[in-house]
């Protein structure tokens, strides 16, 4: 640092003399105002930006004014903040370019306090709920395309069952409670309890927080689940990897049958007494049908499992005898053309998607061999799979098929107990480029919209042959390394994140995707009408 | 598949499972207490790992069934209350285990900057937050309970255990990145009920059963 001052020192001394005892003379003030009123706002926390990062950070005095003196020539960024207020509008002047010595003075940002929401939670029998939280959400998607109320803000109750939501910018907010299932029982979803006391989002009340408002009794009684009966799943781990015959197997993973996706997923911990010899217990099972697996790791980190269906129906389960085995190495090669060879020398990333619980099983270590693109996965268990390329190809590039004996096995197959038959993993280079623009009405470029490409038979993004982006500022966007084919193309304007990746939404706008044909090594121009995405 | 199950089942040795109920009564009096978590750990398991197996029902009793044999330690928690917990040996059903929980006390009120203000804490950024710590027989602390207060600098500790209790604020930086320069709260110290930064001048507070100490309201001193 000091070495960089000494030598831009030197710069100035050699090209300007007389600047070379001063320091940058440039400022910047402003002021935070209340949003619509002249009230001064004091304690604002103002920050001075630059590039990527935050140079200073000061607050405004009691005037509401802030100051940055002895500032060189650059472009600048200025960000009041502050826990508890938000921005009402832009701040003039936001982004400055600062010249030498110059002042700028007329940085106004307008911010206003935000809101809080309290209530009280209540059992049905009128006592409180202690310790549980509160979120106020806005309806939206998990990353996984699961519909949900997003949280916003929470809090916990106290122990009187009272909780305080603050820091609340305006809007419209569900108000909900986890009930927490005090069993150790593999539920489905949570026990969700909203406001006004409605298991569902869609008969909630929401409620509006205007600016500056503190809204109180909001107070809603859980609905308390059902009492069920539990039952335990209880035997023995045999065929434990040598020298791990006497350790206890610790958790196990309990899987709803079918592609349940990912959160239902639950582990389970071994609670057996005496966990010698493989011995387990689950406790707190719901009546189903589960598939289980215990991970076991050997010392070279090998995975043991087996998948072991158990249907619990009236009573527990008891000597259920699980023979893990060690997962088998799934070989292939990565066939690509002489001209993209460099793709072997990037370190890529295979990995294989289970079609039975979307799991993803890849290695850490570095998987292909970078001159002869033969690749090894290691310990994948029996099941279906697809295979997934995850490292970013050239841009004509992309993955056309994986063959196996002879035929194609791009949409999928089997991992038995042996090794299976090796996998060619072809990357073709004459991918197809979609270059397209979105439009609004009156023909308006839409900045920001979601694109979506699916083949034109399918609704389902689980699979190597989806493409999402999002327009830019003149509504363009560029797909490219597309596998030949018939897609249909949808553009969303404010489409909620991961909204498309939500099956009843893709499903809502299906007959308004575009087709669009793709064209080996071509490019093929499209132009969109967006669709409009109704709250 | 279930004949096979039958089979190795003959083949291995099958521990007879038991049952543990009981019952889980307010201390010191014979009142019930329902919604009271009843946790099944191992001997010496943490409950970090566990989780709740049941809850007592509106006449305080709880049933555990299918329980392999062996030592354990059944904890009862509530909200609120004082975790009590007792080991059973369940090599044949245990009957009629008795828990009795106390209401833990609360200590609650304002602390304020010293600049007089609310400084409502957030883990990423910062604020003004309270703990509270129980005093030992040999003048020494218990560990902290600590938290951060709210956009009014209200703060509320409740579950506390009978004792004598002392209670501090201080304000705190959780990331020097938001922070502003110059900082004036930098001079502000951590400070004891009812005001000193002086530990030795702290107010012990005595905190009993069901108690609900309010109003221990303070400002930063700097």
């Amino acid at each position: 640092m000091k070495v960089t001052a000494a030598i831009i020192g030197f710069l100035i001394l050699t090209t300007a003399p007389s600047a070379s005892t001063q320091a940058p003379g440039g400022s910047i003030e402003g002021t935070v105002l209340r949003a619509n009123t002249s009230e001064p706002l004091a304690g604002i926390f103002v920050s001075l930006e630059a590039g990527y990062g935050r140079i200073r950070t000061i607050e405004t005095d009691a005037d509401g004014h802030f100051s940055f003196k002895n500032l060189a020539s650059a472009d600048y960024t200025i960000e009041p903040w502050r826990d508890g207020y938000f921005a009402v509008t832009a701040v003039t002047n936001r982004e400055i370019h600062l010249g030498v010595n110059e002042h700028v003075r007329d940085v106004t940002g307008r911010m206003e306090r935000a809101s809080t929401l309290s209530g009280r939670i209540l059992y049905s029998d009128g006592e409180p709920v202690v310790g549980t939280e509160v979120v106020a959400c806005e309806p939206g998607y998990a990353p996984g395309g699961e519909p949900e109320c997003t949280p916003v803000e929470s809090a916990k109750t106290d122990d009187r069952g009272e909780y305080r939501i603050f820091w609340l910018a305006p809007g419209d907010y569900y108000v909900a409670t986890d009930y927490v299932p005090a069993t150790a029982g593999m539920g489905p979803a949570p026990h969700r309890t909203f406001y006004p006391g409605t298991r569902e989002q869609s008969s909630a009340a929401s409620v509006h927080v205007n600016a500056r408002a503190d809204i109180a009794a909001i107070d809603f009684t859980v609905i308390e689940p059902p009492s069920r009966p539990l039952f335990t799943i209880s035997g023995n781990v045999v065929g434990l990897p040598a020298g791990f015959e006497d350790k206890p197997v610790e958790t196990f993973q309990l899987v709803p049958p079918g592609a349940t996706p990912l959160p239902y997923n639950r582990v389970i911990r071994n609670a057996a007494a005496d966990r010698s010899n493989g011995r387990f217990v689950l406790r707190g099972i719901l009546p189903g049908s589960y598939e289980i697996y215990p991970v076991v790791k050997d010392s070279a980190n090998r995975r043991y499992t087996q998948l072991t269906p158990v249907t619990v129906v009236d009573r527990s389960v008891e000597n259920l005898t699980i023979e893990v085995r060690p997962g088998v190495d799934v070989r292939g090669r990565i066939v690509v053309d002489e001209e993209n060879r460099d793709v072997l020398r990037g370190n890529p990333q295979i990995s294989l998607r289970s079609k039975h619980d979307d799991t993803y099983w890849w290695d850490d270590k570095r998987q292909v061999d970078p001159n002869s693109g033969a690749f090894v996965l290691h310990n994948i268990f029996p099941g279906q799979y697809e295979l997934q390329y995850n490292t970013a190809l050239p841009p004509d590039c992309y993955l056309k098929d994986v063959r196996q004996g002879g035929r194609s096995v791009f949409d999928g197959f089997t991992v038995g107990g042996e090794s299976p038959e090796p996998l060619d993993v072809i990357i073709g280079s004459d991918g197809g480029i979609v270059d397209g623009v979105v439009s609004g009405d009156n023909h308006v470029p839409v900045n920001g919209a979601t694109i979506l490409m699916l083949p034109a038979q399918s609704l389902s993004t689980r699979s190597n042959q989806y493409f999402f982006a999002e327009s830019g500022k003149d509504g363009s966007f560029r797909i490219f390394g597309v596998r030949p084919g018939d897609y249909k193309i949808y553009a969303w304007i404010h489409a909620p994140r991961f909204a498309y990746r939500n099956a009843e939404f893709r499903r809502r706008y299906e007959q308004r995707g575009t087709p669009i044909s793709v064209k080996a090594g071509l490019a093929t121009a499209v132009s969109l009408r967006g669709i409009l995405v109704e709250p | 598949m279930n004949v096979l199950l039958l089979i190795v089942g003959l083949l291995l040795p099958t521990p007879q499972n038991t049952t543990i109920d009981g019952v889980v009564t307010r201390f010191g009096t014979s009142e019930p207490l329902g919604k009271v978590e009843i946790w099944l750990l191992r001997d010496g398991e943490s409950p970090d790992q566990a989780a709740p197996e049941t809850v007592t029902d509106s006449a305080g009793r709880f049933t555990l069934r299918d329980v392999h044999p062996g030592r354990y330690v059944i904890e009862a928690r509530r909200g609120s209350y004082i975790t009590n917990s007792l080991a059973v040996s369940a090599d044949s059903p245990v009957a009629n285990v008795k828990l009795a929980l106390a209401r833990g006390g609360v200590i609650a009120g304002r602390a304020l900057g010293a600049d007089g203000k609310p400084f409502a804490g957030r883990d990423d950024t910062g604020g003004i937050r309270v703990s509270v710590a129980r005093v030992l027989r040999d003048g020494t602390l218990a560990s902290p309970l600590e938290l951060p207060t709210d956009d009014r600098g209200e703060y509320r500790i409740y579950g506390l255990e009978a004792g004598w209790y002392i209670v501090w604020g201080e304000f705190k930086w959780n990331n020097l990145y938001y922070k502003p320069d110059p900082a004036p709260r930098d001079s502000w110290k951590a400070t004891y009920f009812p005001g000193t930064a002086d530990r030795e001048k702290a107010t012990f507070l005595e905190v009993t059963e069901d108690a609900v100490l309010s109003r221990i309201d303070f400002t930063l001193q700097q």
